[in-house]
């Protein structure tokens, strides 16, 4: 694999000619008018390749945000790029210029300070953000920032996105890998084909690249689905590579590969006999008789008695603790719980499984998407019966074993007429039901109370924009309907 | 815990506290055997119960130099699930070149056993520029203790604060003591009746303590702030008996010197670049004071970028934010003092206090409660605060008036500039500057299912300050979505025209022109039916308010971020061949008065003429604070407003 030096040294001389100033202030202000700064230009240059026989990979990455007014100043200054044990920073650098007559002041950004980055609900977490301010973002400036990573674990690549939380005005993604590879791609939301794609082959080596061109800034919406499920990006994977041997070695190319992958992180996980284990299993079931009270009863236990703290270090993300110890420690993050459910209904006699989901946050599908990326959460799955599997989230949220998606909620309000009224007006029942919606109200009265019961069931998980239309009607109709009073007379 | 152990069964220190006499002895209160303790029966509903709160202050003579440790133990008996979740997670926030040493942590369960956090289990990060060490506790359940202890060597400061009373557990017993080499002299003070005791000479160390015992926790209270009665400690060196004894060190008047000399002195370096910021500021000579002081700010407010995390020897160099166009906070200041100085505006630093913090106090001279800088005129009698990129002229965050600063008023001995620091007021802007009013005028469209509303919402002083920073700083697309909301709030409704909004400019707070935002808008809301009358929810034009229920006694006073007045004119149209019978619904007078000055109140009332009727609404807080012994009348005019916002007319046919 001789080859690869020179091919990281092509990568970098070829980066480094980007040309500064493709377009003036005033032509990307006329296609965004309503923004302060854009990023002018963002590329990313991912170059797997292989060190000691095994599969690494490399990114740079250079960003050039041009500030279109002054307002920028004080907003835009603050600019992080995230990194951790498995996409190790190896440089980075950043610096404003700032016009001046015909030509740019160069000023450096010299303080970088490198701290945790923190993710929520994560106790310890050894990622790590590397924060900076640059100067001077007065109309005309152009911010450069540019990183280079080493990834040594090219199971965990990053996706590349073509939005940002400012207008993008030109993106570029290039991988580029050896013929001994085999690189797959997956384009999710290309709207309107935004995203160009070509393929090349230069040599021993093939550059995919991706490009997109004035794509607008991410926008948020309240109880809207996360990013990925609308904003345009690009998936990566290494499907698979040819060892020194010349045979084909599967890396992460269909979901048996993930497997693999998962899989080795259990080898060793809850192998050795616990005499404490099998005592607390024992004293939770004996005298059960069916399985799902034995899968109840272990799981609000574990419900109970063990808190969730998360502990982010290194392969600590991917290696659920000894059971043992968390049932000691009396904390664990899903992975620890879902150690100790399996463990227990294992001693119980049960088949239970380590389960690995994506939470509705991820819009992948392990065979579209057999990655790591596809998934956020660790579980136990059991067999109750041969049709069927439970479902045993361990998370935080205190959620029955027989709860279900589907939302439903009846109410039941109820009036006491006071003494010397009467009842002289009475809303009539009504119910609403469309495809995903069912509502009915009925009033009832009876001596001396007047009762209205509401049923309310959705259906739905996920409202597509497709469907607003339907919503607002109901929300209308259910308005109108909610404005009937009811009407109390003096007798 | 270092050389107390030497002291240990030494030290027998009285405090008379009033009525109440305790002894304390510095003991060694780390048990290897840990002792049961009970929790008592006021405080067995807590989630958590501090059994025992202790820190120890202590100062050491290490070669030439002073070093200052910080030795905390904390002893928590755990009572519920909640309980659990406060304390299975430690975090020790380490500042700056702090030493971290003796860190042992376990939890004790109810059944004896007690669990060791292994050392290789505690963590570092920094986050936001702040580091910690954290640790999880292992095997806590119910009934368990949490007990842990570390000592941090800190850069020495000849101030601090302890604060034993929070929001989050009672504590039985809290400890302080405060140990120094015997040749210095500290103040310690205690406040809201934490017990100190004078010090006491113990061979080569002065020794202070302080205690108290079953202290409740101090829950969140509505219009209410904590920290000024929350019981803390608060202590500062001042003699050192070995150089000179007579002189009171670290006073205020030391301080005003100090601060005044690096704030508006102007280095070599910083002359040029000063002056081309005067080029670019292109003050007009002639202008008045008021109008400069408006122009240096608005430059200042729009042109640098002021970063409290910037960190470097020049970042707060006149030179550097010249360049960069960015400064620190401490750049800031020198920067408006300089510009201010060039234009010949007579200006004062004032260190203020806040209200919802602890205050800064003339007898304690506490240089480290020294957080935030404003400037004053003493010419318009107004204030300016440099931080406050969303405030402006006269207005500064509402917490840090109506309470004390420290006034540095420059003066100049022979060729020498220097500064003379007193206390006095920071000013508070009156009420009727901040105002919230509104004037809506409603009408029903023929099916009498919607109505069509005009209305108008004029915000002054503090009332604008929430708003008009959306115009300062987001883009039109979210100015506009703001506009929305700021008009939904009168009619619940997003079917809205003619939105025009005024004085809307950060400047306005100068000239005090109301924010005003106008609309029509359509909404059906408010309107409900009940057989053949239509129910109109007036009440809820005037937005929601807050209802307040007390169900336990209330220990805190009143405190409102500023005084402020509430002027609402409704205009009702009577649809034709309907009349209305309830409007004396409309009519509510909650007041409270003060030597027959009315100093809170809601009236509320109306006039009909034809089928015209109306309403006005007017609601009032004219001081900031009111006494524990006015709050019933203060939720009652709290309440009468939620009130207002039930009242629904009934309209039936004629």
């Amino acid at each position: 694999m001789s080859c690869m030096k020179k091919g990281v040294l092509l990568f970098v001389i070829c980066i480094n000619c980007i040309c500064l100033q493709a377009q003036s202030v005033e032509d990307v202000q006329k296609i965004f008018p309503d923004d302060h700064a854009v990023i002018l230009n963002n590329n990313r240059n991912l170059k797997l390749y292989f060190k000691d026989k095994v599969p690494v990979a490399e990114t740079m990455e250079q960003t050039h945000i041009l500030v279109l007014n002054d307002k920028a100043n004080g907003i835009y200054n603050k600019y992080k790029v995230f990194h951790g044990s498995f996409d190790e920073l190896r440089s980075l650098e950043a610096y404003t210029n700032v016009p001046e007559g015909n030509k740019y002041k160069k000023l450096k950004v010299t303080e970088i300070k490198t701290q945790n980055a923190t993710s929520r609900g994560v106790f310890y977490d050894d990622s790590k953000e590397s924060v900076f301010d640059f100067p001077s973002l007065f109309k005309g400036a152009i911010a450069t920032e540019m990183h280079t990573e080493f990834h040594k674990d090219p199971h965990l690549l990053s996706p590349f996105y073509f939005t940002s939380y400012m207008p993008v005005v030109q993106s570029k993604f290039t991988v580029s890998f050896p013929s001994d590879m085999q690189v797959k791609y997956i384009i999710k939301n290309n709207i309107n084909n935004a995203i160009q794609v070509t393929e090349k082959k230069s040599g021993r080596q093939t550059v995919y690249e991706f490009t997109a061109t004035n794509q607008k800034s991410r926008q948020r919406y309240g109880d809207g689905p996360s990013a990925p499920y609308y904003e345009p990006h690009v998936i990566i994977h290494l499907a698979s590579y040819k060892n020194d041997h010349n045979e084909q070695v599967g890396y992460l190319g269909n979901v048996d590969d993930l497997y693999k992958w998962n899989q080795g992180f259990l080898n060793e996980i809850n192998t050795q006999a616990s005499p404490l284990l099998k005592h607390l299993a024992d004293s939770l079931t004996t005298g059960l008789s069916t399985d799902k009270q034995k899968t109840k009863q272990v799981y609000n236990w574990v419900q109970n008695n063990i808190k969730y703290i998360a502990f982010e270090d290194g392969l600590e993300g991917f290696v659920p603790r000894q059971a043992a110890d968390v049932c000691t420690k009396r904390y664990g993050d899903c992975k620890d719980m879902a150690s100790l459910i399996t463990a227990l209904l294992k001693l119980a006699g049960l088949n239970a499984y380590f389960t690995w989901i994506g939470t509705r946050d991820i819009p992948y599908d392990y065979t579209e998407v057999p990655l790591p990326i596809t998934d956020n959460h660790m579980i136990s799955t059991m067999s109750l019966d041969r049709n069927n599997l439970t479902i045993i989230d361990t998370g935080r949220r205190k959620v029955a074993v027989s709860n279900d998606f589907k939302f439903e909620t009846k109410n039941y309000t109820q009036l006491m007429v006071p003494a010397g009224y009467e009842v002289s007006y009475m809303p009539a029942n009504y119910h609403y039901k469309n495809a995903f919606f069912d509502y009915d109200v009925k009033y009832l009265q009876t001596s001396g109370h007047v009762t209205a019961v509401q049923e309310f069931k959705s259906n739905v998980m996920l409202l597509e924009p497709k469907d607003f239309n339907q919503w607002n009607e109901t929300v209308k109709e259910l308005n109108i309907q909610q404005k009937n009073q009811v009407v109390l007379k003096r007798k | 815990m270092r050389s107390f152990k030497i002291l240990l069964g030494l030290l027998v220190i009285s405090i008379a506290a009033q009525t109440q006499v305790f002894n304390y002895s510095l003991e060694n209160t780390w048990h290897e055997v840990p002792q049961k303790h009970t929790v008592l029966p006021q405080f067995d509903s807590a989630a958590a119960v501090g059994i025992l709160d202790e820190r120890n202050i202590e100062y050491i003579v290490e070669g030439k130099d002073i070093a200052m440790y910080h030795s905390f133990h904390q002893i928590v008996k755990i009572n519920t699930d909640a309980g659990i979740e406060m304390f299975n997670k430690i975090y020790i926030p380490l500042a700056l070149n702090v030493l971290l040493t003796n860190v042992k942590a376990r939890a004790v369960l109810s059944n004896g056993k007690i669990i060791t956090v292994p050392a290789d289990k505690f963590k570092e990060i920094t986050e936001n520029g702040n580091k910690y060490q954290l640790f999880a506790m292992e095997g806590l359940e119910k009934g368990a203790e949490v007990e842990y202890t570390y000592t941090l060597k800190k850069n020495t400061t000849f101030f601090g604060m302890e604060v034993f009373q929070t929001s989050s557990i009672p504590k039985q017993k809290v400890v302080f003591t405060l140990s120094v080499p015997s040749h210095l002299k500290f103040d310690a003070k205690g406040y809201n009746g934490f017990k100190m005791s004078a010090d006491s000479l113990i061979g080569d160390k002065r020794i202070t303590v302080g205690y108290d015992e079953n202290v409740p926790a101090l829950e969140d209270e509505k219009y209410a702030v904590k920290s000024p009665y929350a019981k803390r400690v608060e202590y500062k060196l001042s003699y050192n008996l070995s150089s000179n004894p007579k002189v009171r060190m670290y006073t205020w008047k030391d301080f005003a010197k100090r601060a005044y000399t690096n704030y508006t002195t102007v280095s070599p370096k910083d002359v040029k670049p000063l002056n081309s910021f005067l080029t670019k500021l292109k003050l007009d000579d002639a202008a008045s004071e008021l109008k400069k002081i408006i122009q240096v700010e608005n430059f200042i407010k729009t042109s640098i970028n002021v970063d409290k995390a910037l960190i470097g020897e020049e970042v707060s160099s006149i030179e550097y934010a010249y360049k960069n166009r960015s400064t620190d906070m401490f750049g800031n200041i020198r920067l408006y003092a300089a510009l201010f100085e060039k234009a010949g505006i007579n200006f004062q630093i004032v260190f203020a206090g806040r209200r919802d913090e602890y205050p800064l106090d003339e007898e304690l001279e506490n240089w480290n409660r020294i957080d935030e800088t404003i400037f004053f005129f003493p010419n318009t009698v107004k204030y300016l605060s440099p931080s406050n990129i969303e405030l402006r002229y006269p207005y500064i965050p509402p917490y840090w008036a109506g309470t004390k600063g420290l006034f540095l008023k420059g003066t100049t001995i022979g060729e020498f500039k220097t500064a003379i620091g007193s206390f006095n007021e920071v000013e508070m802007e009156p009420f009727d500057q901040q105002s919230h009013n509104m004037e809506v005028s409603i009408k029903f469209n023929d099916a009498l299912d919607t109505l069509i509303i005009h209305s108008k919402q004029m915000l002054t002083g503090y009332g604008a300050a929430d708003i008009r920073p959306i115009y300062a700083f987001l883009p039109k697309d979210k100015q506009d979505q703001a506009n929305i909301e700021i008009i939904k709030s009168v009619a619940g409704s997003t079917d809205i025209k003619n939105i025009k909004v005024e004085n809307e400019e950060l400047i306005h707070f100068a000239d005090n022109k109301p924010y005003s935002i106008a609309a029509d808008i359509k909404s059906s809301e408010l309107i409900e039916t009940a057989g053949n009358k239509v129910l109109l929810k007036i009440g809820e034009i005037i937005g929601p308010q807050v209802e307040m229920y007390q169900v336990k006694p209330r220990p805190l006073p009143i405190e409102l971020p500023y005084p402020h007045v509430l002027n609402r004119i409704i205009t009702l149209e009577i649809p034709k061949g309907y009349r209305i019978k309830n409007l004396t619904d409309l009519n509510i007078s909650i007041e409270h008065k003060d030597d027959n000055q009315m100093t809170m109140g809601f009236v509320s009332g109306y006039q009909q003429s034809g089928d015209v009727v109306n309403i006005n609404i007017y609601e009032t807080y004219k001081k900031m604070y009111y006494p524990i012994s006015q709050f019933e009348d203060f939720k009652k005019v709290i309440n009468a407003s939620a009130d207002f916002n039930k009242v629904v007319l009934v309209l039936e046919k004629i």
